[in-house]
Order: structure tokens, then sequence, then C-alpha cells
């Protein structure tokens, strides 16, 4: 019995170590910063001058198109069909208000991080934001609630606007932290 | 006392409950309804996830309390012994949750069907070698009951383009919680479901 349980704790004490490091690995190699305010987006990557940071009270104000209750479709993997309503801001809108592109869109692609260090499968062309500013959003209200376990801020890109092939709740990325354009 | 006996005869029939014959009885359906119902409300209607996004930081993390699916299942195990009551909680469970509107539709009665079978493999390998009514057994019989789910999830949500180590940590996750929740605490709840004289089936 007591070489059981010696066994059995051993293989504990394994699990926790190999769950520990795994955790520590994938934070670092997914470059997850742990610190950062939820309230907080980032938008980096090598086709913008510089790396910016823009906060839900700016996200907001009308300095931005903001997009209200607006029914968005979206389509999980299980070819499942969504029609939610959304409140956000266009993500072209801050990109051209705020002149942060150095290249012309159709050079340039986005893609989203979550906090968890889930992300959007592919890069997209940014062109498809810039011709559908209301279709690309960072949504802040869901069905006129803020959002609440999936938030504060989570991108939503309408899926007739996804490309073919790609499933549009995969890009709808809750929790999300940063904004990569290159 | 041949009059007395053929009284009594009159009076109760036998069932397979007294004759020690592994039948399912009313009672077990009752159970495993009832049981099936109060995890298909509480699946569907808590978000038990909340619980770890407040500190663990990464996705797939949720897996952690996942085992609260699978609970039921073993708790109707402890008080039946019955692997068909196992099946039918948890189709009462995912009939429960696909009729609150779960995002993945009749989908989920197929989920909670396989959480089943592999509950009730679990249990069938650990009595097979004596360890069917340890922890030990019951921890590893609740992992191997709710492991699978996540794998299949995270197929069929095709989550290719994640980082491998975000699916080997969901997995481990999705093991332990069936370890803790499904296995030990199911063990406990049942343990004590029979000592407040719940009467059992078996």
């Amino acid at each position: 019995m007591k070489n059981r349980n010696f066994y059995i704790l051993i293989g504990s004490i394994i699990l926790g170590i190999a769950v520990f490091w795994l955790t520590v690995y994938a934070v670092i190699t997914l470059d997850v910063n742990l610190f950062q305010s939820d309230k907080i987006i980032i938008i980096k990557g090598e086709g913008i001058s510089n790396e910016y940071t823009i906060s839900l009270d700016e996200l907001k104000s009308d300095k931005y198109i903001q997009v209200v209750d607006k029914e968005f479709k979206l389509v999980n993997s299980g070819e499942y069909e969504y029609h939610i309503i959304y409140s956000g801001t266009s993500l072209w809108s801050i990109l051209e208000v705020e002149n942060l592109l150095i290249q012309s869109p159709e050079e340039l692609n986005f893609q989203f991080w979550g906090r968890d260090a889930y992300h959007s499968p592919k890069p997209i062309n940014l062109s498809i934001a810039q011709n559908n500013p209301n279709l690309v959003i960072l949504a802040y209200e869901e069905n006129g609630h803020p959002l609440f376990e999936t938030g504060p801020i989570r991108s939503v890109i309408d899926d007739t606007i996804i490309p073919l092939g790609e499933y549009s709740f995969q890009y709808s990325v809750q929790k999300l932290a940063t904004i990569i354009i290159e | 006392m041949k009059d007395q006996d053929n009284k009594v005869s009159e009076e109760y029939r036998e069932t397979g409950f007294i004759l020690n014959i592994k039948k399912i009885t009313n009672l077990d359906l009752l159970y495993s309804t009832i049981i099936g119902v109060l995890g298909g409300i509480i699946s569907s209607l808590i978000p038990f996830s909340l619980l770890i996004k407040v500190w663990y930081p990464l996705t797939g993390g949720t897996q952690l309390v996942s085992g609260h699916h699978v609970i039921w299942a073993s708790i109707i195990y402890g008080l039946t012994k019955k692997k068909p009551n196992v099946f039918l909680t948890m189709f009462s469970k995912g009939l429960l949750e696909f009729l609150f509107g779960d995002p993945w539709g009749l989908l989920i009665i197929f989920v909670n069907l396989m959480e089943a079978f592999f509950l009730s493999l679990g249990f069938f390998i650990m009595e097979k070698i004596g360890e069917g009514e340890t922890k030990l057994g019951w921890a590893i019989a609740g992992g191997l009951g709710n492991f699978f789910q996540a794998p299949f999830f995270w197929v069929v949500n095709q989550r290719w383009y994640l980082h491998w180590s975000l699916w080997i940590l969901a997995f481990i996750f999705a093991f332990v919680s069936g370890m803790l929740i499904a296995g030990l605490l199911g063990r406990t709840v049942k343990n004590y479901l029979i000592k407040a004289g719940v009467p059992t089936t078996f």
C-alpha cells in the first residue's frame, strides 16, 4: 500500500511539473503578456509606423466609426450558423484616423490575438477591412450588453466577407489583446 | 406457515431488485432521469469556466472544470452499479443541454454518450484489475470518461493552427479534471448519498 501511494505521489508530481513547464513554455513561445490590461488593445507589426495602444474608452469614442447593434452572421467549423447582434468600433476607421499604415492595405495582412494565446487561424488581407469597414469590428457589446466572459473586447468579422474555406467564428477572437498588421 | 407464505407472495411481487438480478429497476430509471436532468440544467446554465478564466491565462484552461459534466454519470454508477444507467443519465443530460440551446446542437447528445461509454469502459477496466471501489480506480475511470471529449472538440473545432503545447495542456487538464471531479468528487458524493440513506440498487 505504501509503495502504491508513493507511485501515485510521484505520478502526480511529474504531471504537475509537466503542466507548469508546458505553461511557461507556451507563455514564452507565444509571447503572451500576462500583465496586459484587458481594457487595452495593442496594434503592432511591420505594417504600421509605430506600435499603437488603444483603450476601451477611446475605442468607444466618436473619433472612430461606431457600428451599433448590427446583426453579424457567424459560422463555426461545425457549419452551425449564428446571428448575433454586436456593437463595436470599425477596425479600418482606427487605422485610418490614426494614420498607422505605412503601406497600401492590399499589401498588408492582419491577425487577431487574444489574451489567452488563441489567435485567428490566418492573417487576412487588410483590403477586406478597408472595403467593408462596418463588417470588421472590435466589438464591446453583444445583444446590447457589455461583453463579460468573452470580453471586454472581441473581434468580429461577418461571414459574408470571410475568405472561402474559412470559418468566421474562428476569426471572432474573444478577450482580444493584440492586432498584428504586417 | 404455508398460508403466511402465500399471503406474502400475494402482497409482494418479486422483482429483479429482490432477486439480485442486474436488471434496470424503476428506481434506476428514476435516479438516471433525475440526475441526468439535474446535470443537464447545471451544465447548461452555470458558467463553471469562470472559475478558471480569472487565474489561468491560456486557452484550453477551462478543461480544468470540464469534469463536472461527467460527475453525474459517476454518481449514478456508484448508486446503481449498472452501466446502462450511465448511458441513460448522460442521454437525459445531453437531451436537456440540447433543449437549452447548446451551440453544438444534436452533437452534444453524441458527446454525452461518448463520455458515458468511456466512463463505463474505465469502470469496467478498474473492476477487472480490482480497483473498482478504490479512490485510484475511480480517479482513472473518471479521467478516462472525461478525457476524450477534449480531443473530440478540438478536432471538430479544427484548431490545427493553435500551438501544440496548448493542445497537450488542454488534454492533460481534461484528464486531471475527470480524475478530480468526476472520479474523486463523484465517489465522495456517492458515499455521502449512501450514508445519508439514499437506497442503492445493487
